[in-house]
C-alpha cells in the first residue's frame, strides 16, 4: 500500500528501505530515511491536500513531515 | 592564534540563535529549516573565531546549502577543518538531532554537545539522564537555550577549558554510498532508539498546542481562507497602525523645513536644505513606520512556524506552474526584501525550479515599493471605508490588490519560465514542519531595529546624494539669477528620454523622477516630491505631494506610474545577488528586459482604460 491511499489517523508501518534493499537509493529516498521513514517505523497520516493530486502531512518518529505524492509513493506501507 | 570554533546541527535546531548569543552577532533566526544558507563568521574576544554553518540531517547533503556544511565536516575542497565542533541538539527532537552526532562520531569527530531548547523540553516534562548521554556520547554536554541566553556562559567556558585535539577522521572510501544505504540508516536508528531508551527519565509529552492550531491552519479549505484573511489583515494594519506615526514625522519635517526657512537668509541655500534635503530624505523617512510594520509582520511569520504550513498548503497549486511548494517561503519572505529571499531559493534542491523562482522574485513587491505605492494610492484611492465597514479601508485594499498582482504576476512568469526552460526531474517538498513558537519580542526588536537602520542609512546615504543630486539639476542653471524649472538641466535630461515614456503618459518630469529609481526605487518619491516642490515652493510631503501629483500629472499618468513600479526592475542590489547566485551575467539581464517590458505594456494599458473610463 502506498501513503496517500492509506486512511487518515490509522497507524502504518513503513515496509520499504529493508536492510536488503539492493537498488541504488536515489536523493529523495535517502532524505525519506533520514526524515525516519526507515523499515518498520510507524506513520500516521495526519492532513491530506483539498487537491486528491496535492501533499499529504504525516507524523513519523514525531516528527511532523510534508510530502508530496510522488514522494509518499516511494514509502511503501502497511496496516 | 585564534581557535576556530564550528557550529553545526540539524536545521532549525537553535544554531544561528545561539551563534548569536555567542558572538553578540544579529545574524537572522527564524522558525523553518535553512534560515542559514551559507557560512557566517563572529568572534568570542579575540581567542574562538565561531563559523556558524548551515544546517544538515545527515552527512548525505542533497542541497545546495547542505553541501557547504558537508565539505566542511568531510575536509573536501581544500577547507581547514575548525579546532573544536560544537554540536548543536535539539532536546525536543533528540531523536532526530542523535542521528548527524552518532554519524560524526563514526567518522571520528570529536565535539561539545549543545543542548539547546532546554526550556522547552522541561516545559514538556521531559527529564533524561545528561550524564548517562555523555558517557554514551563520550563528549562533554551543556543545556543552553538559545533563546534566552540560559548556558551559554558554561559553554563558552566548556571551551576554554577543551584541550584542542587534531584527529583523523575515518572517511569511507565509498562515502556516499555508505551514508545513504539502508543498513546504515537503519543501524544509526536502532542505535538511536537504544539510546533513547537507557537515558530517558521522563518522556516527552506530544505537542499539542502545535496539532491544535494546525486543525485550523492546515484544513483543506479553511487553511487558503486563514492565510488569505491573515494577508488582507497584514496591509490593512500596514495603513492603519502606521498613520499616526506617520503623521508624527511629517510634522517633525514640516518643524524642520520652517525651522530652517527662517534661519537662513540666502535664497539658494534655503531652498537647497528645505527643498532638496529635507524635502527629499524626509518624504522617504516618512514611511519608516510602515516598512518597520511589513518587516515585524514577515518575522513574525517566520518565528511562529507558520512559512513551512504555507509552503504544505500551497505545493500542489505551486506545481502546476512550475514551482514546488517550498517556493513560497522566499516568495513571501521577498516581500520584504529581494535579497535574502533570493539567497534562500537555496533550499530548492532542483536547478531549474530554484533558477524559475530566482528570476521571478523581482516580482513580488519588496519594501522599497511601499513607499511608491503609499504616495501614489493617497493620490488615487479615496480613504473610505469598504460597504460601509469602518476597518476596511479601500487604500489598505488597493495596498493588497497590488501585493496580489506582484504574487500572481510572479505565478504566471512561473509558467513562461516553466515551458521555456529545459525539463529536469522535478524538486522534492519533503519538508519537516517546525512546532508553533511564540516569537520572542526581543528577536523582533532586533530585527525592527536593524532594517531600520538599513532604511536610515539608505536615507542617510543614497537617497541624500540622489536628493542633492536631483536639486542641483533642477535649480541650475539659474535664469536671471533664480531658478527655472522649465530651464534647468533636469527638464533637458527628462525632455530627452520623454519621447520613450510618452506612450505611457509620463511628461519630462516623471520622466526625470523615475531615472534615479534605478538605484532605489524609494527614491522616486523624494524625486518627485522634489520636481514639484521645487516649482511650487513648497515642503511636498505625503498629502500635499498626492494632490501635487494628481493636479500636475492627471489619473491616467499616475496609474500608469503605478502599475509601473508592480512591474519595474528591482534595485542594482538585487541584480548583483542574482549574477552570484546563478553565476552568469544572463539571467540578471534577462530579468531586466523582461520586466522593463512587463512595465512597459502594463503601465500603457492602464493609461489607456483609465483614461477611457475616466
Amino acid at each position: 500500500m502506498t501513503l496517500h491511499s492509506a486512511p487518515l489517523s490509522k497507524s502504518l508501518t513503513v515496509t520499504s528501505f529493508s536492510e536488503d534493499h539492493t537498488c541504488d537509493i536515489s536523493d529523495i529516498e535517502s532524505r525519506l530515511m533520514h526524515f525516519g521513514f526507515i523499515y518498520g517505523a510507524e506513520v500516521i497520516i495526519k492532513k491530506r491536500s483539498f487537491l486528491s493530486t496535492g501533499p499529504i502531512l504525516v507524523e513519523v518518529r514525531g516528527r511532523l513531515i510534508a510530502l508530496t505524492q510522488a514522494e509518499a509513493d516511494l514509502v511503501k506501507v502497511s496496516l | 592564534m585564534t581557535t576556530q570554533v564550528a557550529l553545526i546541527g540539524m536545521p532549525n535546531v537553535g544554531k544561528t540563535a545561539l551563534f548569536n548569543k555567542l558572538t553578540g552577532s544579529q545574524q537572522r533566526v527564524a522558525n523553518f529549516a535553512g534560515v542559514t544558507v551559507e557560512k557566517k563568521v563572529g568572534k568570542i574576544g579575540s581567542e574562538f573565531e565561531v563559523i556558524d554553518l548551515p544546517g544538515v540531517y545527515s552527512l548525505d547533503a542533497t542541497t545546495i546549502d547542505e553541501k557547504v556544511t558537508k565539505d566542511f565536516l568531510l575536509g573536501k575542497n581544500s577547507q581547514r577543518a575548525a579546532d573544536i565542533f560544537i554540536l548543536v541538539l535539539d532536546a525536543t527532537h533528540l531523536d532526530k538531532s542523535l542521528y548527524l552526532a552518532l554519524q560524526l562520531k563514526k567518522l571520528g569527530h570529536e565535539f561539545i554537545i549543545a543542548l539547546n531548547l532546554m526550556d522547552e523540553a522541561r516545559k514538556r516534562k521531559f527529564e533524561i539522564d545528561l550524564p548517562k548521554l555523555s558517557s554514551i556520547l563520550n563528549s562533554h554536554i551543556v543545556p543552553v537555550s538559545a533563546s534566552t541566553g540560559e548556558g551559554v556562559d558554561e559553554l563558552k567556558k566548556a571551551l576554554s577549558e577543551i584541550k584542542i585535539q587534531h584527529r583523523e577522521l575515518s572517511v569511507p572510501l565509498d562515502y556516499q554510498k555508505t551514508f545513504r544505504s539502508p543498513k546504515y540508516v537503519n543501524s544509526i536508528f536502532r542505535e538511536i532508539d537504544q539510546i533513547l531508551k537507557e537515558i530517558t527519565i521522563k518522556p516527552l509529552q506530544p505537542d499539542t498546542f502545535s496539532e491544535r492550531i494546525d486543525k485550523v491552519v492546515l484544513h483543506p479549505v479553511g487553511g487558503f481562507l486563514f492565510l488569505f484573511a491573515l494577508l488582507l489583515f497584514v496591509f490593512q494594519m500596514l495603513f492603519t497602525w502606521s498613520a499616526p506615526l506617520q503623521d508624527g514625522i511629517e510634522s517633525l519635517f514640516n518643524l524642520l523645513g520652517d525651522f530652517f526657512s527662517g534661519l537662513i537668509p540666502w535664497p539658494l541655500l534655503r531652498s537647497l536644505v528645505v527643498d532638496g534635503l529635507i524635502s527629499g530624505v524626509g518624504g522617504v523617512l516618512v514611511f519608516l513606520p510602515q516598512i518597520l510594520l511589513l518587516f515585524l509582520f514577515i518575522q513574525i511569520l517566520e518565528d511562529i512556524g507558520y512559512l513551512g504550513r504555507a509552503a504544505f498548503l500551497m505545493d500542489s497549486i505551486m506545481r502546476k506552474i512550475g514551482l514546488p511548494g517550498k517556493a513560497v517561503i522566499p516568495l513571501l519572505s521577498s516581500h520584504a526584501c529581494a535579497i535574502p529571499g533570493i539567497m534562500s531559493t537555496r533550499i530548492i534542491d532542483s536547478h531549474r525550479e530554484r533558477l524559475i523562482t530566482m528570476m521571478v522574485i523581482p516580482l513580488t513587491t519588496c519594501s522599497a515599493r511601499l513607499p511608491v505605492y503609499a504616495i501614489l494610492i493617497a493620490a488615487l484611492i479615496p480613504n473610505v471605508g469598504v460597504w460601509g465597514m469602518s476597518w476596511l479601508r479601500l487604500p489598505g485594499l488597493a495596498l493588497f490588490g497590488l501585493y496580489f498582482l506582484g504574487f500572481f504576476s510572479a505565478l504566471v512568469i512561473s509558467v513562461i519560465f516553466k515551458r521555456t526552460l529545459p525539463n529536469s526531474s522535478p524538486s522534492m517538498l519533503l519538508m519537516e514542519l517546525p512546532p508553533y513558537r511564540i516569537p520572542k519580542v526581543k528577536n523582533l526588536f532586533l530585527v525592527m531595529k536593524n532594517k531600520g537602520k538599513i532604511f536610515l542609512s539608505t536615507a542617510g546615504g543614497i537617497i541624500l546624494i540622489v536628493s542633492m543630486i536631483i536639486w542641483l539639476l533642477v535649480t541650475f542653471p539659474l535664469q536671471n539669477g533664480s531658478p527655472n524649472i522649465e530651464q534647468s538641466y533636469a527638464a533637458d535630461i527628462g525632455r530627452f528620454f520623454q519621447p520613450v515614456f510618452a506612450p505611457l503618459g509620463f511628461d519630462w518630469k516623471m520622466t526625470t523622477a523615475l531615472i534615479p529609481s534605478i538605484a532605489a526605487r524609494e527614491v522616486v518619491v523624494s524625486a518627485l516630491s522634489m520636481v514639484l516642490s521645487i516649482e511650487e515652493g513648497s515642503t511636498g510631503f505625503e498629502s500635499t505631494l498626492s494632490s501635487a501629483l494628481v493636479a500636475e500629472f492627471g489619473l491616467g499618468s499616475l496609474a500608469a506610474l503605478l502599475i509601473w513600479f508592480v512591474f519595474a526592475p528591482q534595485c542594482i542590489s538585487t541584480f548583483a545577488v542574482l549574477k552570484r547566485e546563478t553565476n552568469s551575467w544572463k539571467w540578471p539581464i534577462i530579468m531586466v528586459i523582461y520586466t522593463i517590458a512587463l512595465a512597459y505594456f502594463f503601465a500603457w494599458i492602464t493609461k489607456i482604460l483609465v483614461n477611457l473610463w475616466f
